[in-house]
């Protein structure tokens, strides 16, 4: 069975072979797809533990991981970056970025859980960011 | 050219921004990667690190840009310079969709800098989409910023 990833992949290369006049329609076919998705996550699920939503929250790349994309993150803006190594950087873009929203979703859940401001989780769980001035 | 760019003035273009990525307007907050300066005519090209030519870009938008200067409207197939925060306004190339997940390129600008950055990445969608129904996306107030 092919990973998400491929998955997706395989959709995005689908897309990008269509004529204009199909890709309307896999739009709207999309859209109603996502509008489903988005359904299903806004429904409550009483059986969501705490902890489930902690384990979201806290989910980070292994050290390993963060090593490597470190050292893409500096070749690329000190301009030195291999076409290689960007590729590769963006396949981390891709998985941080969904990691990101889905933490942000175990967020939000837990807020209304813990019935507290979704700042306050913010400010426990979220990085400070030291550029912020 | 391989220098990073002072802390001081990184500091200065994240405050400018009021960090938020200059292009695809995701919040820093909700991002585990922090932001990052952009050259927005890169150094390669000679572009130097001045706060004129900076923009405080999210991982994934910086990383997409890379070396780009310019990109093809994919309504024309012209190719166009790259928007530019410096020296453009952000409400005049783009809007948000009517549920506010998608970035709507309005100009040939806007339509090849939507493309070539992919302001529309799936994981940042989602992010939208989630910010939005807890009422904090889409962002206001950072107009101001040229």
């Amino acid at each position: 069975m092919a990973v998400p990833t491929e998955i997706r992949k395989r959709a995005i290369a689908l897309l990008e072979q269509l004529p204009r006049e199909s890709l309307v329609k896999a739009v709207e076919f999309l859209e109603a797809l996502s509008h489903e998705a988005l359904q299903v996550s806004e429904t409550p699920n009483p059986q969501i533990s705490e902890a489930a939503l902690l384990q979201i929250i806290q989910h980070r790349l292994s050290p390993e991981e963060q090593d490597r994309l470190a050292y893409l993150r500096q070749q690329n803006e000190i301009g030195v970056i291999r076409d290689t190594e960007h590729q590769e950087l963006l396949m981390y873009v891709e998985r941080v970025e969904q990691q990101d929203a889905e933490r942000a979703e175990a967020l939000i859940k837990l807020a209304q859980l813990r019935q507290t401001d979704l700042k306050v989780l913010i400010n426990e769980f979220l990085p400070k960011h030291s550029n912020i001035a | 050219m391989s220098e990073r760019t002072p802390e001081p003035m990184r500091r200065i273009v994240a405050a400018r921004a009021r960090s938020y990525c200059e292009y695809c307007r995701c919040w820093e907050q909700f991002a585990t990667e922090s932001f990052t300066v952009e050259h927005i005519k890169p150094r390669q090209a000679g572009g130097e690190t001045v706060l004129e030519n900076l923009a405080w870009s999210c991982f994934g938008c910086n990383g997409h840009k890379h070396t780009k200067t310019q990109a093809r409207d994919p309504e024309t197939g012209e190719k166009i310079a790259l928007y530019n925060p410096r020296q453009q306004f952000w409400s005049e190339h783009f809007s948000w969709s009517d549920d506010f997940t998608e970035v709507i390129g309005k100009t040939s600008c806007g339509r090849a800098t939507v493309e070539a950055l992919r302001l529309n990445r799936f994981g940042v969608v989602n992010l939208r989409r989630l910010l939005r129904s807890a009422n904090l996306h889409p962002p206001q107030n950072v107009e101001s910023d040229k």
